[in-house]
């Protein structure tokens, strides 16, 4: 009986000391491991993430490119032999000319006007021209006069100017989507008003788009931009992405909200 | 000074709990569900440890009944809810890792509880003596438990390091428990019975599972405060 003693007692305390340095070493290795795999997870994640906004501005910037290219394009080709064709037509000598002659040679300038106007139009929402000379407060405000001056919607624009360029690609970034919401708002709802608004603090630039009518909830959003059609939502997308920013859409009774919030630290 | 730190250590296994619970009080609001088994536990432990300890402490000084010393029967019993409680927790984490076997263990646990206590002992061995093969399966079966949630960790191709640290704590701290007590928990009954000596040293290795204890209970007040349910 007393010879067992010694061995139980030994045996406990040897196995005792070995569970605690094997289960203790076990934990600290394992901490370790898992600390290190993270940090790699993360650096990975991180270089994931450069890859694919550098793609996204590639893209942006390429789009961008060709759009100046057919805006270009538009001006100085379409449009000069627009310009060339209605000093022609003005040439004509109508006195000349039947009564219904003159009539469609009335009606020949003033669609041919409107044709120059068009283009000029189109030109001018392509080129950004006027958001690097007047920046982009101005700029969002001419699109808006020229986009819906012929459409029965009230649009009105509040926006914080002290909001000055602080970085053309952004301001461009952030013009684009503006312009493609609008655009979406026109095409899709039925919408009487389009309240934009701006409001910059130090660290954030956020606008808020106010419309009535049927309107995107964000898990629309959500859900539609990963669609073929939903083409438009993604070139938002991306351009917040590019942007580090945030975009929310919110749908309730009362109308629509839209909300943009742009990191400004980041682009000084 | 040896009375305080005896008396201060016996006591443990009650003073040690209010360190989780009052984490949890001052944190409930942040408190994960999934932690949910382990304040059970602790709510649990509380009560069963508080009789345990007070039938201990105070038999000789408050003169109590025969039945009311012996607090080997409540042992049994946090040894049961312990591992139930603690299967619940690891069953609600979700991992897709030997999921019936997990599930199955405590039940398979309480079958052997009931033929233990119907066949290869009596019944009234709940209160003549310790029962360690109950409590080593207890704490093999608990140390099985930590040792697949690490194991399905090691397997996974990427770490949620940060999202699961609470639960990390409770797991690492249940490990050192498990591990430190199996020995104590197997030849606890056999030290006990061998002779005054070994009975003398079962009195005082009883420390051990009392400090090991502590560390369990810093683990989980550790896992509350780290808890976030966003």
């Amino acid at each position: 009986m007393t010879q067992t003693h010694p061995d139980i007692t030994l045996l406990v305390i040897i196995g005792i000391a070995v569970m605690l340095l094997l289960v203790v070493s076990f934990l600290v290795v394992f901490t370790v491991n898992q600390r290190k795999r993270f940090k790699y997870q993360q650096e990975m994640q991180e270089l994931r993430e450069k890859q694919q906004n550098q793609l996204i501005e590639s893209a942006i910037l390429s789009e961008e490119g060709e759009r100046h290219r057919i805006s270009e394009t538009l001006h100085d080709e379409v449009g000069a032999i627009l310009s060339s064709v209605r000093l022609h037509l003005s040439n004509i000598k109508t006195d000349q000319l039947d009564e219904k002659s003159r009539q469609l040679h009335e009606k020949s300038k003033q669609l041919l006007d409107e044709g120059i106007d068009k283009v000029r139009s189109i030109s001018h929402n392509l080129h950004s021209t006027l958001l690097k000379e007047f920046g982009l407060n101005e700029a969002i405000r001419h699109f808006l006069n020229k986009t819906v001056q012929s459409r029965l919607i009230n649009v009105e624009t509040h926006l914080d100017n002290n909001y000055l360029v602080r970085n053309s690609q952004s301001d461009l970034a952030i013009y684009r989507i503006v312009q493609e919401l609008v655009n979406n708002i026109l095409k899709h709802t039925h919408a009487s008003y389009i309240h934009i608004k701006s409001a910059l603090n130090e660290q954030l630039l956020v606008f808020i788009l106010n419309f009535d009518s049927n309107g995107l909830s964000q898990e629309q959003f959500e859900e539609l931009r990963y669609k073929p059609e939903g083409l438009g939502l993604k070139n938002i997308q991306n351009r917040i992405i590019l942007l580090k920013g945030k975009i929310f859409f919110e749908k309730n009774e009362t109308g629509n909200v839209i909300t943009l919030t742009i990191p400004v630290n980041d682009q000084s | 000074m040896d009375k305080l730190l005896e008396k201060l250590l016996g006591w443990s296994e009650v003073w040690a709990l209010l360190i989780p619970l009052t984490i949890f009080f001052l944190r409930r609001k942040h408190i994960s569900n999934l932690l949910k088994p382990v304040v059970i536990y602790l709510w649990i432990a509380l009560a069963l440890n508080s009789i345990a300890d007070f039938s201990w402490q105070f038999q000789r000084t408050l003169n109590l009944p025969q039945w009311a010393r012996n607090n080997l029967p409540v042992y049994v019993v946090h040894s049961i809810a312990r591992l139930l409680l603690f299967s619940w927790f690891f069953n609600r984490l979700k991992q897709p890792f030997l999921v019936n076997i997990k599930k199955l263990a405590p039940v398979l646990f309480l079958i052997f509880v009931v033929i233990y206590f119907s066949f290869i002992k009596s019944f009234k061995s709940l209160y003549g003596e310790f029962n360690s093969p109950l409590h080593a399966t207890e704490a093999a079966l608990l140390l099985f438990y930590c040792l697949q949630y690490y194991w399905f960790l090691l397997k996974q191709e990427e770490t949620h390091f940060s999202r699961t640290r609470s639960v990390d704590w409770i797991v690492a701290g249940l490990t050192i428990y498990v591990a430190v007590n199996f020995f104590i928990f197997l030849f606890y009954d056999a030290l006990m019975k061998t002779s005054e000596r070994s009975w003398n040293f079962a009195y005082h290795i009883w420390d051990v599972h009392n400090i090991s204890y502590i560390v369990l209970c810093c683990f989980i007040a550790k896992a509350f405060y780290d808890s976030d349910t966003s």
